[in-house]
């Protein structure tokens, strides 16, 4: 079937492997600047060791933009992976992430008597967050450990999976309270993440 | 590949507020100096039309320095200065000009083994060089010289610490 057809979700070897830590969008409407808010999201990513400073191997793997009378839409696709701490062979983190806006105009503000470029329109950033189990596909390819893979991974392995979904969610709402701090959005977590440093919406 | 490098997590600084950014460029162009970087350069030099918010710049320096005749530290500084504006301040009831704005320093730290390329040639030597570096200065690289070369660039990142006035220890 390959053979006939070579465009295959990425999951398709994965299979059930992939579990699903996290899933989440922010929706917005409003002026902001979309540039920030795209850089903002790269700067926390490779704090987080998500990415090099090497924008040849950024895995943006589809950059979208429409132009038309009513505004600009971007579809933006990043899709990151990385290798935990502990235990690389079998494990991998995974992150996707999607941009999606409607609409977006140039649009200027007023912040204390300066004139700031922004843009003005609908943006929508959703990430999924999973980890892969039985990564280097071990089990998958040993003829004698493939029966016992369930068991492996429902029983033995049970304490570490849960360990890296909660180091992979935390990561993940980490994110979320990034991008909800910079649109000032109501915050979730007791510690907010990047207010210190970058600016909020309102450059403040 | 003969040349094998040794890539270390990045020490990352960051500053929101007053700093004086041509102080923090002078700091770091004059440790590379004062510790014999031979090949210092400045790599990238960008500069964007300041916006209301500020200037950007992004500049990139990188210094060799060649250690023994096997061993070779790199140290690269990316600086990443946003919304930087001029202001005057009073300091001790003096006048002076300084910039207020962004700023991130990263430092990026590698040891590079065999820079000179005695292991290059055929795969035999290179087998040769893979069994000198596990077997033979496996535990000399491990606990002497990336050490050695992370502190270098600790020492870096506390003169820059110490040019951006943050607290030292």
């Amino acid at each position: 079937m390959a053979k006939h057809f070579p465009i295959r979700h990425r999951y398709t070897d994965i299979g059930k492997d992939r579990i699903t830590v996290a899933n989440w969008y922010v929706k917005y409407k409003e002026v902001f600047d979309l540039k920030q808010l795209y850089t903002l999201v790269h700067e926390w990513l490779f704090e987080e060791g998500w990415c090099t400073r090497n924008d040849q191997d950024f895995p943006e793997i589809f950059y979208s933009q429409r132009e038309a009378a009513f505004g600009k839409d971007h579809w933006i696709r990043w899709r990151l992976t990385k290798k935990p701490e502990e235990g690389a062979i079998f494990f991998n983190y995974e992150f996707d992430i999607e941009f999606h806006t409607v609409g977006i105009k140039d649009t200027e503000i007023i912040i204390k008597g300066q004139k700031y470029k922004m843009n003005k329109g609908e943006a929508e950033v959703r990430v999924n967050t999973g980890l892969i189990v039985d990564y280097s596909g071990y089990f998958k390819t040993h003829p004698l450990l493939k029966p016992f893979k369930k068991i492996w991974i429902n029983r033995l392995l049970k304490k570490k999976i849960e360990y890296h979904k909660r180091i992979l969610s935390n990561d993940s709402y980490r994110l979320r309270e990034a991008i909800n701090t910079y649109l000032r959005l109501e915050k979730i977590l007791p510690e907010k993440e990047f207010q210190e440093f970058w600016p909020t919406k309102s450059l403040d | 590949m003969v040349e094998k490098k040794r890539k270390f997590p990045a020490i990352i600084i960051k500053h929101r507020g007053f700093f004086n950014l041509e102080k923090v460029l002078k700091t770091i162009t004059n440790w590379f100096n004062e510790e014999d970087f031979e090949d210092f350069d400045i790599t990238d030099y960008k500069y964007k039309i300041p916006s209301p918010a500020g200037a950007e710049y992004e500049i990139r320096m990188k210094g060799q320095k060649k250690v023994t005749g096997y061993v070779m530290f790199e140290i690269e500084v990316i600086l990443w200065v946003y919304d930087l504006r001029e202001v005057e301040l009073i300091k001790d009831g003096e006048k002076i000009k300084t910039n207020e704005g962004r700023i991130i320093i990263e430092v990026f730290p590698v040891l590079i083994l065999d820079w000179q390329k005695r292991f290059g040639g055929n795969k035999f030597l290179q087998r040769l060089q893979d069994f000198y570096h596990n077997y033979i200065i496996k535990y000399k690289i491990a606990d002497y010289w990336d050490d050695m070369c992370l502190i270098k660039a600790g020492q870096l990142v506390k003169f820059v610490q110490e040019s951006l006035s943050q607290e030292v220890t």
